[in-house]
C-alpha cells in the first residue's frame, strides 16, 4: 500500500469518526483544523486507523502525533 | 525570591542575563543551571540538595532505560522503580502527614510522622522528571548523556516553581541549540512587564476584597458579598498564575526559549472541558499525555465488571478522566478540597462528554446534519460555564469542605446573612475601577484593540509609537506598587 493509498483511508476513517464527509485530511492537517478533534476523538481516530490498518501504536507515537502525516509515517513504519 | 520582587528585578535577572550573554556558546547551559540552582537555594537552601538528588538519580535510570532498550522486562522495571521513587517523593512530601493525621482520626490511632516542608515547586519539577522518564521508555526521547542538559531541564529557574510544565520532548532540542534573536529577547521583555503588572497592579489588589469574603464567619457574609468574593477570587487566582506564566515565559524568550502558553481566555469558554482547555494548558497536556492516553488505550481490552463485555470507547473515556482528574485535584494541595475541586470538575466534563455523545448518536440516526450555533444557546452556554467554575473556585480556596459548603449556602442565599450589606457596597464602590480593568482584560479585549490597530495605518503607527510608552509606564507603576507593598508570593508557589 502506498502513501497515497494510505492517507485515502484514513480520510475514510476520519469522515467516519467525525461523521463528515466532506472532511478532507491532508498530511499537514491538525487537530486545530478539526473542530471536534479532542482527546477523546483522537483516541477513537487511533483506535479506528489500528483496526483498519492492522498495526499497534505505542503510546509514545499516540502521544506525539503532531498532524496527520505523523500518523500516515507511523503506519508506513508499522506496515514496513 | 518572586519574579515580582525588586531583588529580582533589579539585582538577580540582570546579573543573570549579563552573565549568560558574555559567556561562550558552549557555557550558557552550565550557567543557567548554576543560576536556576541560585535561585531555588534563595528561596528553599536545603531544597537543592533534594533538587540535585532528584536529578542524579533521574540522569542515572534515564541512561539505564536507553542502555537496556533490547530488554523490556529490565527497562519497564527501570521505569517503575524510578516513576515511584518520583511519585514516593511527591506523596512523602506533600501528602503523608496529612494522611496519616485523617487516618489518626478517622480510626483514633496516633501514629505520628513528621510534618516536612514542602520544597518549593516539587510538583511542578516531579512531573518535568516523569516527562522526561516516561518519553525515554517510550522511545520519543533519547536519554540524555550531558547530565547539565537535564539539570536544566528539570530546575530552569524562569519554570521550577510553578511551570509552565514543559514536556522534556518539546524542550530538549531548545536545550541543544538556540539562536539568540532580538526580537524574541524584546518579546520577553513586554512579557515580563505584562505578567508584572498582571500580578502587582491587578491580582494583588483585588485579593484584599477575596480574603475578607473567605474570612469572614458563617452568618456574617452576605448573599452579595459573597458573589463578590468568590468572583474577585477566580480574578485573582487568573491574573496571579497567568500573570506568573507570562513572566515565566517572557524570561525564557530573554533566554532564548519558547516555551508553550498557559492561558487562553479561559473566561470566555462555552463548555467547562473548554474552559480546562484553556486554563493552565500545559497542566491539561501533561495529564492528557501521561495519564489520561495510558490509563484509556490499558481499558480498551478489558472488560466492564457490571456488564462483562470489553469496555466501550465512551466508557474508557470516563474512567481515564475520573483517574485524570483524581490525580488532578489532589495534585494542587492536600486537602480534602483538592480531591473535592478535581471531584467537582471531574462530574461536569463526564457529564457533558455523555450528552454530546448522546447528541451526536441521534444526529447521527436521523441522519441529521450538525445544527448551526444559536447566540442564545452559546449564551446560556457560557453563564452556566462560568457558575460551575465560580463554584468550583469557591471549593478551590475555602479551608475545608464544610466552609465550602456554608460559603457556597451564602451564595445560594441559604445562609443567616443578608441580601446586601455595607462591605458589599464599600468593596464595590471602593474598587469598581480595579474590577473593571480586571473583567476587561480577563477577555480578549488587547487582542481586539491591537487587530482593530493593524488594520488601519494611522491606528498602527500611533500604536507604535505609543507601545513602548505604554510598556515602559506599565512598569514603572507596577515596580512602585511593588516597592510600597508588602512581600506577596504567587499563590501556585504553594503547590
Amino acid at each position: 500500500m502506498d502513501r497515497t493509498e494510505i492517507m485515502a483511508k484514513i480520510n475514510e476513517v476520519f469522515t467516519a469518526i467525525f461523521d463528515d464527509s466532506d472532511i478532507v485530511v491532508l498530511e499537514t492537517t491538525t487537530a486545530n483544523d478539526i473542530e471536534d478533534w479532542d482527546s477523546l476523538a483522537h483516541l477513537e481516530l487511533i483506535s479506528e486507523i489500528e483496526k483498519v490498518f492492522d498495526v499497534h501504536f505505542t503510546l509514545g507515537e499516540i502521544t506525539n502525533f503532531t498532524n496527520v502525516g505523523a500518523m500516515c509515517d507511523s503506519i508506513v513504519k508499522h506496515m514496513g | 525570591m518572586t519574579f515580582s520582587s525588586i531583588v529580582f528585578v533589579f539585582a538577580f535577572l540582570p546579573i543573570a542575563l549579563a552573565g549568560y550573554y558574555l559567556l561562550r556558546s558552549n557555557l550558557k547551559n552550565a550557567f543557567l543551571v548554576l543560576i536556576s540552582l541560585l535561585f531555588y537555594a534563595c528561596g528553599e537552601p536545603k531544597f537543592v540538595l533534594v533538587l540535585m538528588a532528584d536529578i542524579l538519580l533521574n540522569y542515572g535510570f534515564g541512561l539505564a532505560i536507553e542502555e537496556f532498550r533490547t530488554k523490556p522486562i529490565v527497562t519497564r522495571s527501570l521505569m517503575i522503580i524510578i516513576l515511584s521513587g518520583n511519585i514516593g517523593m511527591l506523596l512523602s512530601y506533600k501528602y503523608l502527614y496529612s494522611a496519616v493525621s485523617s487516618f489518626n482520626q478517622i480510626a483514633n490511632t496516633s501514629f505520628s510522622v513528621p510534618n516536612l516542608a514542602l520544597p518549593l515547586g516539587i510538583s511542578f519539577f516531579t512531573f518535568r522528571t516523569i516527562s522526561y522518564i516516561l518519553d525515554v521508555y517510550w522511545g520519543t526521547s533519547k536519554a540524555q548523556e550531558n547530565i547539565l542538559s537535564l539539570a536544566l531541564y528539570i530546575s530552569f529557574f524562569p519554570q521550577i516553581t510553578s511551570g509552565p510544565i514543559v514536556k522534556y520532548n518539546n524542550f530538549e532540542n531548545q536545550i541543544a541549540v538556540r539562536t539568540w534573536n532580538l526580537e524574541l529577547f524584546v518579546t520577553g521583555i513586554k512579557r515580563l512587564i505584562i505578567g508584572l503588572s498582571k500580578k502587582v497592579l491587578i491580582a494583588d489588589m483585588i485579593a484584599v476584597c477575596a480574603d475578607r469574603a473567605f474570612g469572614l464567619a458563617n452568618g456574617e457574609l452576605s448573599f452579595s458579598f459573597a458573589w463578590l468574593g468568590a468572583i474577585t477570587f477566580l480574578l485573582q487566582l487568573y491574573y496571579d498564575f497567568s500573570g506568573y506564566s507570562d513572566m515565566a515565559i517572557g524570561l525564557g524568550n530573554m533566554f532564548g526559549f519558547n516555551c508553550p502558553e498557559n492561558f487562553d481566555y479561559p473566561f470566555i469558554s462555552k463548555s467547562v472541558g473548554e474552559y480546562w482547555r484553556r486554563w493552565h494548558i500545559t497542566l491539561g497536556a501533561w495529564l492528557k499525555d501521561y495519564i489520561y492516553t495510558p490509563v484509556f488505550r490499558s481499558m480498551m481490552k478489558k472488560k466492564n465488571i457490571f456488564t462483562k463485555q470489553t469496555m466501550k470507547i465512551n466508557e474508557c473515556d470516563l474512567f481515564a478522566l475520573f483517574i485524570t482528574w483524581l490525580i488532578c485535584g489532589p495534585w494542587h494541595g492536600s486537602g480534602w478540597t483538592y480531591l473535592a475541586y478535581g471531584m467537582w470538575y471531574f462530574v461536569f466534563i463526564a457529564l457533558e462528554r455523555l450528552l454530546q455523545a448522546r447528541e451526536k448518536k441521534r444526529l447521527k440516526l436521523k441522519k441529521l446534519p450538525k445544527p448551526k450555533e444559536k447566540k442564545w444557546v452559546n449564551f446560556c452556554s457560557h453563564i452556566f460555564t462560568m457558575l460551575i467554575v465560580i463554584f468550583g473556585t469557591v471549593i478551590f480556596r475555602s479551608n475545608s469542605i464544610h466552609s465550602a459548603i456554608t460559603y457556597m449556602q451564602a451564595m445560594l442565599g441559604l445562609s443567616a446573612g443578608s441580601f446586601v450589606d455595607s462591605v458589599f457596597t464599600f468593596f464595590l464602590n471602593e474598587n469598581k475601577i480595579l474590577y473593571f480593568v480586571g473583567i476587561i482584560f480577563c477577555i480578549p479585549t488587547a487582542r481586539k484593540v491591537k487587530e482593530i490597530c493593524n488594520k488601519y495605518m494611522i491606528l498602527s503607527r500611533i500604536s507604535y509609537i505609543l507601545s513602548p510608552i505604554i510598556y515602559m509606564g506599565l512598569f514603572f507603576v507596577a515596580i512602585s506598587f511593588t516597592v510600597t507593598s508588602s512581600y506577596s508570593p504567587f499563590i501556585y508557589f504553594k503547590f
